[in-house]
């Protein structure tokens, strides 16, 4: 019973004194926000021994994170990403778009080279989380390459893995620059990019993101 | 006891209110009775013209006996004041800034008395007046935008400057012998002026027409540009340019003097066809913002001109009868550019003379018998106005069905209003319900086949429908009776109006009608026999031509003095092509070396004139080589179809020949008295007129037929002719085939009506045979509209064959009442033909089908495929039978449930094989893989065979929306095993034998690629799978 109390008091108390040691330590909580280019690899699909292509287009994101450095080389964030990429398919000259945007949630745990406090922190991201993807294209009674897929105008939540690398830059003690690149990897989203009968579609699709953002230190 | 207190005072006093209603009802009457169109505003006097002065919000009259100019309020449209000028003021008009009136005063007072003409000038702002005197008689005054007037005198055209007050002669000319007073009594100004001139909108152009001499036929029109020059002509007309007025254009492009409209460069572009020639009735104004004319055209008696009606000579004829001023005062609104009547229009009493429409257009002032007219010619569209919704009302009788034909249309006020009505002249065999009422009412026209069943073919007959309350003239209904034989062939399309003409393109699949009554040349696809487009014509087209190089289109008309001309490729006008003054091209035809036309000449001769396709310009030949150009009134002309040669044909007997190589004239004879109907020219030297067959040299080699059967259409392909005759107008036609050169003929082949008939009085010949450049069909001009034939309407059809019968939606044999059904077979009909006709007829292309007897409606009838309606009164085992011209098919036994849902498929493009006509309510789009439903949608799911409906339906009849007909057995849909809800199941509103089933997707319904979709309508189950996604 004691140690339950010490237990809770220690999580009230804990993050007051955080928040009241602000002056005096060098800072643990980050919040910040960025732009995106983004890039995705395409998947085969294969009907009758025909192969056809689909993937996303190049397109952009916005973002946004909450992070904190639980250590003095160790921090982890939760970061909201907003891409929106049309979703292609294509076989031979024929190409079809279809219009979609994603939404992403995920936490990552950042191991950074230098230390906390450091003007400029290189560091490594992985992490996991869950990308909803959204076909928000003009629908159509036919679509073209049909016998391999249709697009569809539907929204599918995939579970979503993150890989990344970058660097955080602070010219000020409460503000940072950041770049990063990133490597979100998930299952196709079958029913927005649903096979045709007979067609196969599997596999994961790479998601490249070159990222820039800004975050303030606290 | 209070209810019988009440009942008692009721009856008491019964007898008051009934005749308190009774009041009220004949006060309504009388309200209502013979509504006409305007305001008369009795002056005291006779106007003799009118100046609109907006500004100050007043209109000056000059009254000419009374010696006075009264000034009508514009706001209350009374006679405010009035102020005395000299005797007769005959002519006025105002100055562009509304400071000056000036006043014409024609005293052109016989010996002993001295003549009394003279000028006022009053100035509107100081009401100070000057009178000038002048020698000659002032016939009529105008202003110009530099603010001269243009005063138009007996002997000379004045410019008068209202500063000075001083003139200056523009041009002399030789003294015109004008009338003298005194007249007679019963003269009015129109008689005795007989001059009016009117000024554009922008005063930059003035028109004016004078009595040149004391003849009203003699004229002098002039045109005065003002600040540059003034060009005259004379004219001679016959009947008199009346009413002697004229009306223009803003811009003045276009003016209408009396009953002929010209164009700037004195053309007359259209006429009034049959005007009386009264100077003092009638008047007109031009709305050019509305594209139309408001004028009362005084006419001819009904009689029909003649073609040997004296001309006088001159420039300008119509055809001339006795005429009467004791008919109808109708306001005519008009087309402004051919003259074609929109509407006619009840007045109150005569116009006489000058009108002006007001700058917004909205009003009309009018010389009337009476002194003034207001019409709101604006408020025209509130007024009340009775018509039928259709011209025709067409019954096709046919073998299957001699029962009661029954149609409806709707007797409707315009402007909205309840307006009475009453169907007049009912013909025998007819009978119609109601026959009177109040607007809008459907009225039911019943014909007793019996009646007519002696007639084969197309019997014509006409109904009025008459209102006191309405302005318009009598309305007149055509009704088209058709009761055929088996062996008649040809399938009727009904075109409503007066067709004179018909033409095949000579390079396209397509045909052109002429539509007389609306000065148009209707244009229709060869292979629809849809209409495509529209052609206006000139006044009272006659007869069309096709230019030699295939190209052009030309029209010619008896009512106007140009040929028109569209472009073949585009359908589109190309400038039109000028007569020479005073000629009317009823004739035309293009050959290599020339294109000629046979004219209606104002004058003692007809003639023949070239047409220079350069200039645009039709030129009179001085001779016909060795012979003169004097021809008879009814020529017509045709070229052969290889442009070698022109054949002409006259009423009184005379052919001739043009010889396109040698570019003359190389043969005249006359080998009768008298040649009318059919005509037509080979590329192998054989001509056709009426029953005559002419060599080379014109000699008449050979009768066709008796003169008991006439030619009413001919028409060479190759070496092949086809010859189309009658015995009445009722009756059926009869084509025949005839192999030249020996003109041997085949036995003729009845056709499902008669071709229109030539007429020797209005015109003695005519056209009715096209065949079409595919030839796959003919097309006859015929009573009610034309006729398609087979090309080889004559082969020997074999019997017709059914081999199956399946429901139109789904392919099954699931069928119910109601159901639309598919026949498959052989040698189902010889014509394949679509309609769009509500309701759906039973006869269709030659062929119509019985369910247990009944005859059941047709959608499409083709060889090896016609698609009809199964009756609502038909379920269980029946039995189905076609009969066509091939004979009648062996029974086809059918079983009918009483419900079998079927739903429709549909071809999309970019989908192999049909897909299901389900219609997704998000977005309006047939659902499909690629437009799945999704959780949450309606959907709409279009069918056939949901069987009987509430309220019921009779077959062939297109579904009501108000209220939706819902199906007796309400179906259940289900998706996956889940019933879904259905918001309604019935007949879609509008269609034939559709049905719909709205249905919601509720958010728990299964989802997949394959999700089987179940529609189970009392035990009759169809299924198909969707695809369903969250």
């Amino acid at each position: 019973m004691r140690n339950m109390f010490n237990r809770v008091l220690r999580g009230v108390i804990l993050p007051v004194g955080l928040m009241t040691a602000f002056p005096v330590l060098a800072q643990r909580w980050e919040f910040g926000a960025g732009g995106a280019g983004t890039f995705y690899t395409s998947r085969d699909i294969t009907a009758s021994s025909v192969k056809a292509s689909t993937g996303f287009n190049n397109g952009w994101g916005v973002t946004a994170w909450l992070g904190n450095d639980m250590h003095k080389y160790i921090g982890g964030e939760i970061r909201y990403m907003y891409q929106n990429n049309d979703i292609t398919l294509e076989q031979g000259a024929t190409k079809y778009k279809f219009g979609s945007r994603s939404s992403s949630i995920h936490y990552d745990f950042l191991v950074h080279a230098a230390p906390r406090g450091a003007k400029i922190r290189p560091f490594l991201a992985f992490g996991a989380g869950f990308r909803g993807y959204e076909g928000t294209g003009q629908e159509v009674a036919a679509q073209p390459l049909s016998k391999f897929a249709f697009l569809t105008k539907t929204t599918e939540w995939v579970p979503l893995v993150s890989l990344g690398a970058g660097v955080k830059f602070m010219p000020t003690k409460h503000f940072a620059i950041r770049a990063e690149f990133r490597d979100y990897i998930s299952p196709v989203p079958t029913k927005v990019i649903a096979p045709a009968p007979g067609a196969a579609l599997d596999g994961w699709f790479h998601n490249f993101v070159a990222q820039l953002g800004v975050s303030i230190l606290f | 006891m209070k209810g019988n207190f009440g009942m008692r005072l009721a009856m008491k006093y019964n007898k008051w209110i009934s005749k308190a209603f009774c009041a009220i009802a004949l006060l309504q009457m009388d309200k209502m009775s013979a509504a006409t169109f305007g305001k008369p505003i009795i002056i005291g006097g006779q106007a003799a013209d009118l100046a609109l002065d907006e500004g100050r919000g007043v209109l000056y009259v000059a009254n000419f006996t009374a010696n006075r100019i009264e000034v009508m309020s514009l706001e209350t449209g009374v006679i405010q004041t009035s102020f005395n000028v000299s005797p007769q003021p005959g002519s006025l008009a105002i100055s562009p800034d509304r400071k000056w009136l000036l006043i014409a005063h024609y005293g052109n007072f016989a010996a002993p008395n001295q003549p009394r003409n003279s000028l006022t000038l009053i100035n509107l702002e100081s009401n100070q007046r000057q009178s000038f005197s002048i020698s000659a008689v002032p016939l009529s005054v105008a202003f110009g935008s530099d603010g001269l007037a243009l005063v138009s005198t007996s002997n000379a055209f004045l410019l008068f400057d209202p500063l000075t007050g001083t003139t200056r002669t523009l041009l002399s000319i030789s003294e015109l012998a004008l009338k003298t007073l005194p007249q007679p009594t019963n003269s009015f100004p129109q008689n005795i002026v007989a001059s009016s001139s009117q000024s554009t909108r922008d005063y930059t152009r003035i028109y004016g027409v004078l009595q040149s001499s004391t003849s009203d036929s003699s004229t002098l029109f002039y045109r005065f540009d003002v600040g540059q020059s003034l060009i005259t002509a004379a004219w001679t007309a016959q009947p008199a340019l009346a009413p002697r007025t004229l009306s223009t254009n803003s811009n003045g492009s276009s003016v209408l003097v009396g009953w002929a409209l010209y164009n700037e460069n004195f053309t007359s572009v259209a006429q009034f066809p049959n005007a009386s020639g009264i100077l003092n009735v009638g008047g007109h104004v031009m709305d050019t913002a509305r594209g139309l004319i408001y004028a009362q055209m005084n006419e001819a008696s009904a009689a029909a001109p003649t073609a040997s009606a004296p001309i006088t000579g001159g420039t300008t004829t119509t055809p001339v009868t006795p005429a009467s001023i004791d008919q109808e005062k109708i306001l005519q609104i008009l087309d402004a550019d051919n003259l074609t009547v929109r509407e006619r229009i009840k007045l109150p009493e005569n116009l006489a003379g000058k009108a002006i429409l007001s700058d917004d257009g909205n009003t009309m002032y009018a010389s009337s018998e009476s002194g003034i007219m207001i019409l709101p010619v604006g408020d025209l569209y509130k007024q009340r106005k009775v018509l039928p919704s259709v011209p025709d009302l067409v019954f096709r009788g046919n073998f299957c069905d001699r029962r009661i034909a029954v149609q409806t249309f709707v007797v409707s006020d315009s402007s909205g209003q309840a307006t009475d009505f009453t169907l007049t002249n009912i013909p025998a065999g007819v009978s119609v319900e109601p026959i009177s009422g109040v607007t809008p009412a459907t009225i039911t026209v019943s014909v007793d086949p019996l009646t007519f069943s002696n007639t084969r073919g197309t019997a014509v007959r006409y109904m009025d429908i008459i209102s006191d309350g309405s302005i318009l003239r009598i309305s007149r209904l055509r009704l088209l009776i058709n009761s055929k034989e088996p062996d008649q062939r040809g399938t009727s399309v009904n075109i409503p109006g007066t067709l004179v003409d018909i033409l095949p393109d000579p390079t396209r699949d397509r045909f052109f009608i002429i539509q007389q009554n609306t000065n148009s040349v209707l244009v229709f696809d060869g292979t629809t026999y849809q209409q495509v487009a529209t052609l206006r014509t000139g006044n009272t087209p006659t007869q069309m031509a096709i230019s030699f190089d295939r190209r052009s289109l030309l029209v010619g008309s008896d009512n106007s003095q140009v040929i028109l001309v569209y472009a073949l490729d585009t359908l589109q006008q190309q400038p039109s092509i000028q007569m020479p003054s005073g000629h009317y091209p009823r004739s035309i035809a293009s050959s290599a070396g020339a294109t000629l036309v046979a004219s209606r000449v104002a004058g003692p001769q007809h003639k023949i004139s070239r047409v220079d396709f350069v200039s645009r310009k039709a030129f009179e030949l001085a001779t016909l080589d060795v012979w003169e150009n004097n021809i008879n009134v009814d020529t017509i002309l045709v070229a052969t179809p290889n442009g070698a040669k022109i054949m002409g044909a006259s009423k009184d007997g005379t052919t001739l020949l043009f010889d396109g190589n040698s570019n003359s004239f190389t043969t005249t004879r006359k080998d009768t008295t008298l040649l009318g109907g059919g005509y037509a020219a080979s590329s192998f030297d054989q001509f056709i007129v009426g029953n005559y067959l002419l060599n080379g040299s014109l000699v008449p080699i050979k009768r066709l037929a008796a003169d008991t059967q006439p030619t009413y259409g001919f028409s060479f392909v190759d070496n092949i002719g086809f010859r189309l005759t009658s015995t009445s107008a009722d009756a059926a036609g009869t084509i025949q085939r005839i192999a030249f050169p020996t003109a041997t003929a085949q036995i003729g082949t009845r056709t499902v009506e008669s071709p229109v008939f030539s007429n020797l009085l209005t015109q003695p010949f005519i056209r009715t045979i096209a065949p079409l450049y595919s030839r796959t069909s003919i097309v006859l001009l015929t009573v009610s509209g034309f006729t398609v034939l087979p090309w080889n309407y004559d082969a020997a059809v074999a019997t017709p064959r059914i081999t199956k019968v399946t429901n139109l939606a789904d392919g099954t044999t699931a069928i119910a009442p109601g159901s639309l059904v598919k026949i498959t077979g052989k040698d189902l009909s010889p014509i394949n033909q679509v309609t769009n006709e509500r309701p759906l007829p039973t006869a269709l292309g030659e062929s119509c089908i019985t369910v247990n007897g009944m005859p059941i409606p047709l959608i499409l009838v083709s060889g090896t495929e016609i698609n009809a309606q199964i009756p609502y009164e038909v379920v269980g085992t029946t039995t189905l039978i076609l009969r066509n011209p091939g004979g009648v098919s062996d029974n086809y036994n059918l079983n009918v449930a009483a419900t079998a849902p079927s739903i429709f498929r549909t071809l999309i493009e970019g989908i192999d094989g049909q897909v299901a006509t389900i219609v997704n309510g998000r977005n309006g789009l047939i659902v499909t893989n690629s437009n799945p439903v999704k959780r949450g949608d309606s959907i709409v799911i279009y069918l056939t065979g949901l069987g009987k409906t509430n309220p019921a339906i009779d077959a062939g009849l297109s579904a009501p929306s108000d209220p939706p007909a819902v199906s007796l057995v309400t179906p259940k849909v289900i998706i996956g095993g889940v019933e879904q809800p259905v918001t309604f199941a019935g007949l879609t509103p509008g269609e034939v034998g559709v049905y719909q089933i709205n249905a919601k997707i509720l958010t728990w319904a299964p989802t997949g690629f394959s999700v089987p979709l179940t529609i189970n309508q009392g035990g009759a189950i169809t299924t198909l799978n969707l695809r369903v996604i969250e």
